[in-house]
């Protein structure tokens, strides 16, 4: 029986979500298996490969990508693994952006409950 | 006749592009999901086409229409004659896409769940947002 579970993201572009699991110090493959419970395995584009036996995948669905795994095998925070990643690719997002429209960063702060505030200006 | 010249853009989100067509002073902005043709001063219809269209009537007596035609990579060309190339030259272009990179920005930040706390036009021209996300 598979123990797979899969969580929708709001996240659409694999180069992006590639570099935020490699600077949140993830050790990432590309285009391989994702295993869980008692040798059952997966496809995923970008796998986190864990000691303990048990991946974490991400794999494309439709426009937006899903993590593919098994959660309880894997023993992470569900919760607080999905934020993170969110979190810095949102950031990432809205940085290119930001350069692509000519916007200069006059501010970046991380607040004490965890917000991030940044400024951004463009002359005409 | 007055040639249409195309001239390359970074703009790719067409919503933002039309809001940022009206914030510059056009009220008449035509969306087509098949690019149309344009038309020239005396009413003739010419090769070029675009999705998004300003009729000559809401530019001025003398002008052509100034379309916007999306390209194969995404990024839509600005079609202008040489007439109105006088008026709606590169010093325009660049108010177009100050208004229009504003509008791509905050479609950005929103989808990216940022919320916009601030947003101010500042007295030298300078377009300031300040955008916030909670972990």
């Amino acid at each position: 029986m598979s123990h797979f579970t899969t969580i929708k993201v709001q996240i659409k572009n694999g180069e992006v979500l590639h570099q935020v699991l490699q600077e949140l110090g993830h050790k990432v493959e590309c285009n391989t298996k994702v295993r869980g419970y008692h040798g059952d395995t997966t496809q995923a584009e970008y796998v986190i490969r864990q000691n303990n036996g048990y991946d974490l995948g991400f794999r494309r669905s439709g426009d937006n990508y899903e993590i593919v795994a098994d959660f309880w095998g894997a023993q992470i925070n569900q919760q607080k693994f999905v934020n993170s990643i969110t979190q810095k690719y949102a950031h990432k997002t809205l940085m290119a952006t930001v350069q692509e429209q000519g916007f200069n960063i006059e501010e970046e702060e991380v607040l004490q409950d965890g917000t991030v505030r940044v400024v951004v200006g463009r002359w005409a | 006749m007055s040639h249409f010249t195309s001239i390359k853009t970074q703009i790719k989100n067409r919503d933002a592009l039309v809001t940022a067509l009206s914030d510059v002073g056009f009220k008449n902005i035509e969306i087509h999901e098949t690019a149309q043709h344009l038309y020239g001063y005396q009413g003739d219809v010419r090769e070029q086409t675009a999705e998004v269209i300003i009729r000559r009537q809401y530019i001025g007596s003398s002008s052509n229409d100034i379309g916007f035609k999306q390209q194969a990579d995404g990024q839509y060309e600005a079609i202008i004659s040489e007439y109105d190339r006088h008026r709606y030259n590169q010093e325009w272009m660049n108010k177009l896409m100050q208004r229009y990179g504003y509008h791509a920005l905050k479609a950005t930040a929103k989808e990216q769940g940022f919320t916009i706390e601030e947003d101010e036009v500042m007295q030298d021209g300078t377009v300031k947002v300040v955008v916030a996300r909670w972990a």
